[in-house]
């Protein structure tokens, strides 16, 4: 019904809030630059730094390749606390941020949810997940496939990114109607973040809030905080 | 006005029967909006022998990776060669990381060892210690070609079984023209397969929202995908459990099975991702454990099959009530979790929720009615040739083929529906 509305505000506000992000990052870059002098291992993190490493393919040669134009992702530096959420990544969260436990299913990986201080109902809600043996492009481009069957799911996009210290990097982001037990439906948003590192150690740090109010809000510089932590994983 | 009385006339003639099965449901599909209901009427009994090639044989070969070939890495792989009906050889290639199998579309196969590309085009995923988990399949008009590329892959598991001493370039160059010849390129696969690797439900529904409800989320699990380079189709595939006994609670045993199924659900989306275009249903049935999936398929055990039998429905979502059962299904089954209006064809009115195995039921009745069923029997060297049975590790549907290690099995038996009973599918036999 909104769908096409929905889907418009969705590329304006990413595209808004990436203007934004761009040049809160230059900012910090430029603030990093003028205190600390040498922090040349951080500001690699901009490049695109497994470009040598990284498989020998472009968008054309597979099927699965995430072919949506990149948003251009960077790390934010949000306040709050830098918490290693799962071994191998740490997350600033804002204070106030409760842990939340929805319950895994068994088998499945090694997952934390939090609560935003602001959530209403459990949203915002920032949920990340852990484990090996994962192929972040098939894996989303499986997902993405099967969100098409469900009219649940809207407004997808995936798209490759880069991230420091990532062998590759997705932008996974939909919208998506969550059905109530009053018979209602729930509009939510969802900006997922999906990292995979050299050593194969898989992250998904998804940022869910309720439709319109993911823009701009803490849960999503939360997401963006995520750093994969050397040495680990 | 005239030109829509025209069509509207047209549609009417396509509802009431009056033009060729064919190009009645073609207009039909075409011009439903107008408000004709789409009747297709269903095909002759002599129509209904399944299109697709079946699998006669199949041989697989499994084993270890050794870490002394591809570094750092430990996992197995597998190809298997399958002998079809329709004569033609299929190959598929379980493109575990350690095989390091690039699979881009259109791009061709590429293997990878010590860094280099061997007899290859493409390699995707490939970086150390990135996870490659899906896999290919090729289909040749001839044995010997698929000899080949049996050859091609199975020399490099051999070789990567057996421990090798000194530097693995060497390993490389010496083994360059065992690959099915030092010229060999495999061809372009004609499907890729990728699995759904993450266990956990990764959408906003599982972050714990209060007042969530349950309807929907049920017990489907994404197996994973397959891409088809003629067709441009995706298949998404789940594996589903339905249990009979919320039927009978809620008085609507529609479903004369009151046990539990369990199988694999087949999604087909149109090559524009709008529509769907085949749901499919396929479960294996043992002795006296596979009778509700008999009852459910309006079949007879056969009782003197030492392996089981494979149980097929598949249904074709080109009028509205097939497309209404198969929603009904999807939403039973937990992989549409809205109450939304169908997307193809043009709505037929809200959905309703059904108990799931009633949902599952009416599918098959439906493809008994008009759309492909069939079975076969099946026997085998290895007991557990059949995933189906084994949660997680279903290999139905992914490829065709039943995911296991150095086994072979084939089929000695095989019948599909007609319209009114079994008939042998007497191609499918080996």
């Amino acid at each position: 019904m909104t769908g096409h509305d929905r889907s418009k505000d969705a590329r304006n506000l990413v595209e808004g809030w990436m203007d934004m992000k761009k040049m809160l990052a230059l900012l910090a870059l430029a603030a990093i630059g003028l205190t600390a002098g040498c922090g040349g291992d951080d500001t690699e993190g901009s490049a695109p730094v497994t470009s040598s490493e990284a498989p020998t393919m472009n968008a054309g040669e597979s099927e699965t390749v995430p072919k949506d134009e990149p948003l251009g992702l960077e790390p934010s530096s949000p306040s709050g606390e830098e918490t290693e959420v799962l071994p191998g990544l740490s997350i600033t969260l804002p204070d106030g941020s409760v842990i939340h436990d929805p319950g895994t299913p068994e088998g499945a990986e090694e997952t934390v949810t939090y609560r935003m201080p602001d959530a209403v109902g459990g949203l915002p809600a920032l949920q990340v997940s852990t484990g090996t043996g994962i192929d972040i492009y098939s894996e989303t481009w499986v997902r993405e496939k099967s969100f098409s069957i469900d009219a649940a799911y809207d407004d997808v996009h995936r798209s490759v990114e880069q991230w420091p210290g990532a062998a590759q990097a997705v932008a996974f982001f939909w919208s998506e109607e969550v059905p109530l037990a009053t018979g209602e439906v729930l509009a939510t948003e969802v900006a997922s973040l999906w990292l995979v590192t050299e050593e194969g150690q898989f992250y998904s740090v998804m940022a869910v809030a309720p439709a319109g109010e993911l823009e701009g809000s803490a849960v999503l510089d939360a997401m963006l905080s995520a750093e994969l932590v050397q040495g680990e994983g | 006005m005239v030109i829509v009385l025209f069509i509207s006339a047209l549609a009417i003639a396509a509802g009431s029967g009056v033009l060729g099965a064919q190009y009645e449901n073609l207009l039909c599909r075409a011009f439903s909006w107008f408000g004709t209901s789409c009747s297709t009427p269903p095909p002759l009994a002599s129509d209904r022998e399944p299109d697709d090639a079946c699998v006669v044989t199949t041989t697989t070969t499994s084993r270890s990776i050794g870490v002394t070939v591809v570094a750092d890495l430990d996992q197995g792989g597998s190809v298997t060669l399958e002998t079809m009906s329709d004569g033609t050889y299929r190959v598929t290639a379980d493109a575990q990381a350690a095989l390091g199998i690039g699979f881009g579309a259109g791009g061709g196969v590429g293997l990878t060892i010590d860094d280099k590309k061997v007899g290859g085009l493409v390699q995707a995923g490939g970086g150390a210690g990135l996870t490659a988990t899906g896999g290919a399949a090729w289909t040749f008009d001839n044995a010997g070609d698929a000899q080949k590329l049996v050859d091609f892959f199975d020399r490099k598991i051999a070789n990567a079984t057996t421990p090798v001493v000194g530097p693995v370039k060497e390993l490389f160059e010496a083994g360059k023209n065992l690959f099915g010849g030092p010229d060999y390129v495999p061809p372009a696969p004609t499907e890729y397969m990728f699995a759904a690797g993450v266990k956990g439900n990764l959408s906003a529904s599982a972050v714990g929202i209060e007042g969530a409800g349950t309807a929907g989320i049920g017990a489907a699990v994404e197996l994973g995908a397959k891409y088809d380079t003629k067709t441009n189709e995706t298949t998404v595939y789940y594996s589903a459990t339905y249990d009979g006994s919320a039927d009978i609670r809620q008085g609507l045993s529609e479903a004369s099975a009151s046990g539990e199924i369990s199988g694999v659900l087949a999604v087909t989306i149109s090559p524009d991702g709008e529509y769907l275009t085949n749901v499919s249903f396929e479960t294996a049935a043992y002795g006296e454990a596979g009778y509700d999936a008999h009852v459910l398929f309006n079949s007879v055990a056969n009782g003197g099959t030492a392996g089981g039998v494979v149980l097929n429905a598949s249904v074709d979502l080109t009028d509205s009530e097939s497309a209404r059962i198969a929603y009904d299904l999807l939403r039973a089954s937990g992989v549409s979790t809205l109450p939304s209006q169908y997307r193809y064809p043009p709505s037929s009115g809200p959905a309703v929720d059904i108990p799931a195995l009633s949902a599952l039921q009416r599918l098959v009745d439906a493809s008994l009615e008009r759309g492909e069923v069939f079975r076969q029997d099946v026997t085998g060297s290895s007991n557990t040739a059949f995933g189906i049975d084994a949660s997680g590790e279903i290999g139905v549907g992914l490829g065709v083929r039943y995911d296991n290690s150095s086994s072979e099995r084939s089929v000695t038996g095989a019948q599909y529906y007609d319209g009114s009973r079994w008939v042998d599918w007497t191609s499918c036999v080996g």
